[in-house]
């Protein structure tokens, strides 16, 4: 089943510069989609597209099968969540438990269920000692798992990640990425989509999507993605450290292509 | 001359019930000329640490000593010219692009030397060069700051500190938030500098960058200095590092090294460097 | 600055605390009102305030606020109090005569002296009366308190909704607004502007350099902000089930019960005009005025 169906989507912000030149992709349940580019390359208006903050033109946009429109507006946005980029501008109870409350007052959940609900999603992302506090006593990492807690409060069955970890220091960024991956463990029919500067996140997830001027330039399995060498070289675009490494090696005349990560690469050069 | 602290400690609101000792004890010294990384966990006191440098904040104990400048509680050692000092140390805060606020954006580099008292062509031009230096062209010039993209508003922003020509220039994790890209370009633009006479003073969480460009390395923790060392041998330590992240580069190192290839860690600065120690100790062990 | 309470609100565990704010803030109002209310008699005046002030004392006491903190709320009053001593005592009320202290040929009547105690005890209870509700109430619970007390308003099609949503998203940016202000400051002082001294002109760009940036930042913000609410599938116009609710409790029924009393027995007393004192003790007036 296609989570998402991205069809011939344009959009432009000013009527004479399309930041989304014509972007098809689809992506199926359950995987795990990183889209890399460089700042500027359409990455977040295209997240903003697809849940329909920004609205376009020329081009569909399916989520599950259902067409985006004005209507179906509200029906999309129960499935989808989105976390951005700036933890302090989507926190917006006066503690993290009216925060992750505020989703569920604007879905109707009803009052005796809130409770619960708030308990169990603070525990999942190891928030429940923070309840009661406020977002000014928070962490960046803290903040944005509070997010994260908050749209699965809802359920999603997309979760969009809008350069999530961009602002954290690290200690912040494995946090994110550590809840992200007990998120995947635990529902593996969990659709994510990430975009990200991380290229090594990008190494890791099921499908790579290059964007670059508005346009998807490459889009398919991490390995072939990063095989594309003169491309991403030509946008001046990084590679995955093993790659690098690989590459090195093979000036010095050793040959290793075949083998998958460092790990197994460790354990070849030893040998 | 080098930079100098002396049994610095800080408080903040001290005094109240949200006293909080922020720096305890530093005794440090930054060389003139160098490329320093201060690093450590966030809360550590690296921005308290640097904001005595341009007297922002004065030590509630000890002082510190730029160049004949003294920045300290004591009234008599205190300097009166802090002002200067804020014109010998440029400080470029995290996120500097919030600070814009002029029409044009060769006015608000102008600004900061017009308030050193430089006359309005003398600070248009130095807002030009700076400019130019950050790789922001003529076109930008009369432009809103506001219509730039955020890449290229920091770019105004640093700008309008190097306007000032400081021969210190402190950096607050001038590459957060940046793609790849961004930062390889901004650090270029650093070492540059370094190059050619700036002190660079640069507090980041990025070890990959400390490996790369620093030439010193001063751990901080709990407000206390841990360390000051090299690159080179603060990565090479077995212990846990600080809770830092490890560069990519030496986690490799490691787990090669844990395998039983042992590489010449002085050898290693960067991929290629170290596609040769490997070759090197491959041929070794034959 | 993340360590700071905002306002008054001292994070104790009082009755007063527990108390559901929408009492509370009726209970304020009615309250003043009491205050206020003068007596024709000057001894009826100060018996009634003096109950009041008890009253208010002994509130004070239970909700653990230290009289340091009422002071420090009078003391920026102060100047206001010598102003309004000075005035009374150079303007004597009509019929002044008998005389306290005289100096030179300058007269200051007992009347004089009566009425500044007087205006100085209301303003003190006026004060009291609000740091007990600031004190033991969150900012928070005082906005859903006005949310509810606006909700007849929603009839004539005021957003009571969002104008509550509005100031609780104010109050819980206000330390982040203020971490940001540091922040900016800090990057201007940087490069070289004075807050403190300079001329008119150089002021003025100090300050511009402060609110342009806060500003901006503040557009930007909502921007973020209006987007991850909607994604979040806010609606202010929708119906929206809530997660917290007030709950008002005995406490809140007995002490409303307890004030309205006391307010209605001020009024009528005042307005009946009866003289409590004189009644009980039969001692005539004259006597009590010297």
């Amino acid at each position: 089943m296609l989570a998402l169906e991205v069809k011939n989507l344009f959009f432009s912000y000013d009527g004479k510069h399309d930041a989304v030149n014509d972007v098809s992709f689809q992506v199926q349940r359950g995987k795990y989609v990183s889209i890399i580019g460089h700042n500027g390359s359409g990455k977040s208006t295209l997240a903003k597209l697809i849940i329909g903050l920004l609205s376009f033109k020329k081009g569909e946009v399916r989520v599950f099968d259902q067409l985006l429109t004005n209507e179906s507006l509200h029906e999309i946005r129960s499935k989808v969540g989105i976390v951005f980029q700036n933890p302090d501008n989507q926190f917006i109870g006066a503690t993290v438990k009216d925060d992750i409350a505020f989703g569920l007052e604007n879905r109707l959940v009803p009052h005796e269920d809130m409770e619960d609900i708030i308990q169990k999603f603070a525990a999942k992302v190891r928030m429940k000692e923070f309840l009661e506090s406020e977002p000014a006593n928070l962490s960046g990492g803290q903040k944005q798992r509070v997010a994260i807690a908050g749209i699965l409060a809802m359920s999603p069955d997309l979760v969009i990640l809008d350069e999530a970890t961009s602002m954290l220091d690290p200690k912040g960024k494995r946090e994110v990425k550590e809840t992200l991956l007990e998120m995947r463990e635990e529902n593996p029919n969990l659709t994510i989509l990430s975009i990200t500067h991380d290229i090594e996140e990008a190494t890791i997830s099921d499908e790579v999507i290059v964007m670059h001027q508005g346009k998807i330039i490459l889009n398919g399995a991490p390995k072939e993605v990063f095989a594309n060498e003169d491309i991403l070289k030509e946008i001046d675009l990084d590679f995955p450290f093993i790659q690098k490494i690989k590459k090195v090696l093979k000036l010095q005349g050793i040959d290793v292509e075949n083998l998958a990560n460092l790990e197994e690469l460790a354990d070849f050069l030893c040998r | 001359m080098p930079i100098k602290y002396t049994d610095v400690s800080f408080t903040y609101n001290d005094k109240t019930p949200f006293s909080y000792e922020a720096l305890r004890g530093v005794n440090l010294e930054i060389l003139d000329g160098s490329f320093t990384a201060i690093v450590g966990k966030t809360g550590c006191g690296k921005s308290t640490l640097i904001q005595q440098l341009n007297g922002l904040l004065i030590p509630s104990e000890g002082e510190v000593a730029v160049n004949q400048y003294v920045v300290s509680k004591n009234r008599k050692r205190r300097t009166k010219k802090i002002k200067e000092l804020r014109k010998l140390v440029g400080i470029v805060f995290q996120f500097p692009e919030y600070q814009l606020f002029e029409e044009t954006v060769e006015k608000d580099v102008a600004f900061g030397p017009k308030n050193f008292g430089l006359s309005n062509e003398e600070a248009l031009k130095n807002a030009h060069d700076a400019l130019r230096l950050v790789g922001l062209d003529d076109t930008f010039f009369k432009r809103s700051p506001f219509d730039l993209s955020g890449g290229e508003r920091r770019r105004v922003a640093i700008a309008g500190i190097l306007a000032l020509k400081p021969s210190i220039l402190v950096l607050d994790e001038p590459t957060a938030g940046l793609d790849p890209r961004g930062a390889r370009e901004m650090m270029k633009l650093f070492k540059g500098l370094h190059d050619n006479g700036t002190t660079v003073i640069l507090v980041t969480h990025d070890m990959n960058i400390v490996l790369e460009y620093s030439d010193t390395v001063i751990v901080m923790e709990d407000g206390e200095v841990r360390e000051i060392t090299t690159p080179l041998q603060l990565f090479n330590q077995e212990n846990d590092l600080y809770s830092l992240e490890t560069p990519l580069l030496y986690k490799f190192v490691k787990l090669l090294s844990d395998q039983g290839l042992k590489l010449n860690l002085n050898e290693i600065k960067d991929i290629e460097s170290l596609g040769a120690a490997i070759a090197k100790a491959r041929g070794n062990k034959k | 600055m993340k360590g700071m309470t905002l306002g008054r609100y001292a994070p104790f565990n009082t009755v007063i605390h527990r108390m559901d704010p929408r009492s509370k803030l009726l209970m304020l109002v009615l309250m003043m009102v009491a205050v206020f209310y003068g007596y024709q008699s000057q001894v009826m005046t100060f018996v009634m305030g003096g109950i009041i002030f008890i009253l208010i004392l002994t509130i004070l006491l239970i909700s653990r606020i230290s009289l340091k903190q009422l002071f420090s709320s009078l003391k920026a009053l102060w100047i206001m109090i010598i102003i309004l001593l000075i005035i009374n005592v150079l303007v004597p009320p009509i019929g002044a005569s008998k005389i306290a202290l005289s100096i030179g040929t300058y007269n200051i009547f007992w009347e004089s002296i009566l009425q500044s105690a007087k205006i100085i005890l209301r303003l003190v209870m006026m004060i009291s009366l609000t740091l007990i509700l600031t004190a033991t109430t969150k900012p928070l619970d005082l906005t859903y308190a006005l949310e509810w007390y606006m909700y007849p308003l929603k009839l004539i099609k005021f957003p009571t909704h969002e104008i509550a949503m509005t100031i609780s998203i104010a109050l819980r940016f206000i330390p982040t607004l203020l971490d940001e202000t540091m922040r900016i400051m800090n990057a201007q002082a940087s490069r070289g502007v004075d807050f403190e001294h300079g001329k008119v002109k150089e002021k003025i760009k100090a300050i511009l350099s402060l609110i342009v940036p806060l500003f901006m930042s503040a557009f930007q913000r909502s921007e973020e902000l209006a987007n991850a609410m909607e994604a979040r599938g806010y609606n202010p116009r929708a119906k929206r089930t809530r997660y917290r609710n007030l709950h008002w409790g005995i406490s809140d029924t007995l002490s409303l019960i307890f004030v309205i009393t006391i307010t209605t027995g001020v009024i009528v007393t005042s307005v009946m005009n009866w003289n409590f004192i004189e009644m009980i003790f039969n001692i005539p007036t004259w006597v009590v005025i010297l």
